[in-house]
């Protein structure tokens, strides 16, 4: 029983460090080359109205995402934020694919060199990997806090 | 454990910083590089906004790296053009 809670936490474990390493280098990245972000964002339909402050936003988000990831605390919060980012880039790029002539993503670095196809599917993986990260961190909290109750018991 | 994770989390955090930094000089060697289009209408080959990196214009037609002369374009890329 104990072995499966660890083998549980060492999952979500690695399934946040991965979304520490990509918000932070996709927010670095951003704020690293960010006239030409801001530009892209600019040529985007669908953003260009809102491009001034969503460029600060996006990069913002992620990494005040990325910092509460690390506190063990709020790591719950964090995997929502993450699976809520995720799936709004993905809504994005799928809305703009469709309906749009022009190009989807602003994304950070080596990220950009990624065909259409190859992000769609890099964002769903993400995506199920905050779903397992969600499931398996609500799970070992509830243990974790049925524990406190029954040792506050007795 | 926790004094760990913080740890873990930190140490990943300052990798992707730096490796943000690092790719950055990789991003401004490319971006330099002018793509070009066949015009079917004019059999001429022109230039191009669009780009295999994803910015500008989305590719539904063929970019291609050089040109040779004013009608033949060589070295095509596909990366970017749109799903079918």
């Amino acid at each position: 029983m104990k072995g499966s809670s660890t083998y549980k936490r060492r999952i979500v474990e690695v399934i946040c460090l991965l979304y520490i390493l990509l918000f932070v280098y996709a927010a670095v990245s951003k704020w690293v080359d960010f006239k030409t972000f801001r530009v892209q964002l600019g040529q985007s339909p669908l953003l260009t109205v809102f491009a001034g402050w969503i460029a600060w936003l996006v990069p913002l988000i992620e990494l005040i995402t990325a910092i509460v990831l690390i506190i063990p605390k709020f790591r719950l919060l964090a995997l929502y934020s993450c699976l809520g980012l995720m799936s709004t880039f993905t809504m994005y790029i799928i809305a703009i694919l469709n309906f749009s002539d022009y190009v989807p993503c602003s994304c950070g670095g080596i990220l950009e060199n990624m065909g259409w196809t190859e992000h769609l599917i890099f964002n769903l993986v993400f995506m199920l990997l905050a779903v397992i990260g969600i499931l398996l961190e609500s799970d070992t909290s509830t243990t974790q806090e049925n524990k406190i109750k029954r040792y506050i018991r007795t | 454990m926790k004094k760990m994770k913080i740890m873990l989390g930190s140490a990943a955090f300052l990798v992707a910083v730096v490796a943000a930094f690092a790719s950055k000089s990789d991003r401004a060697d490319t971006a330099l590089i002018q793509y070009y289009w066949q015009n079917p209408g004019t059999g001429l080959c022109e230039t191009t906004n669009c780009s295999p990196l994803n910015n500008g214009q989305i590719c539904d037609f063929t970019v291609y790296q050089q040109k040779i002369s004013d009608t033949d374009c060589s070295n095509p890329v596909t990366l970017a053009k749109r799903p079918q």
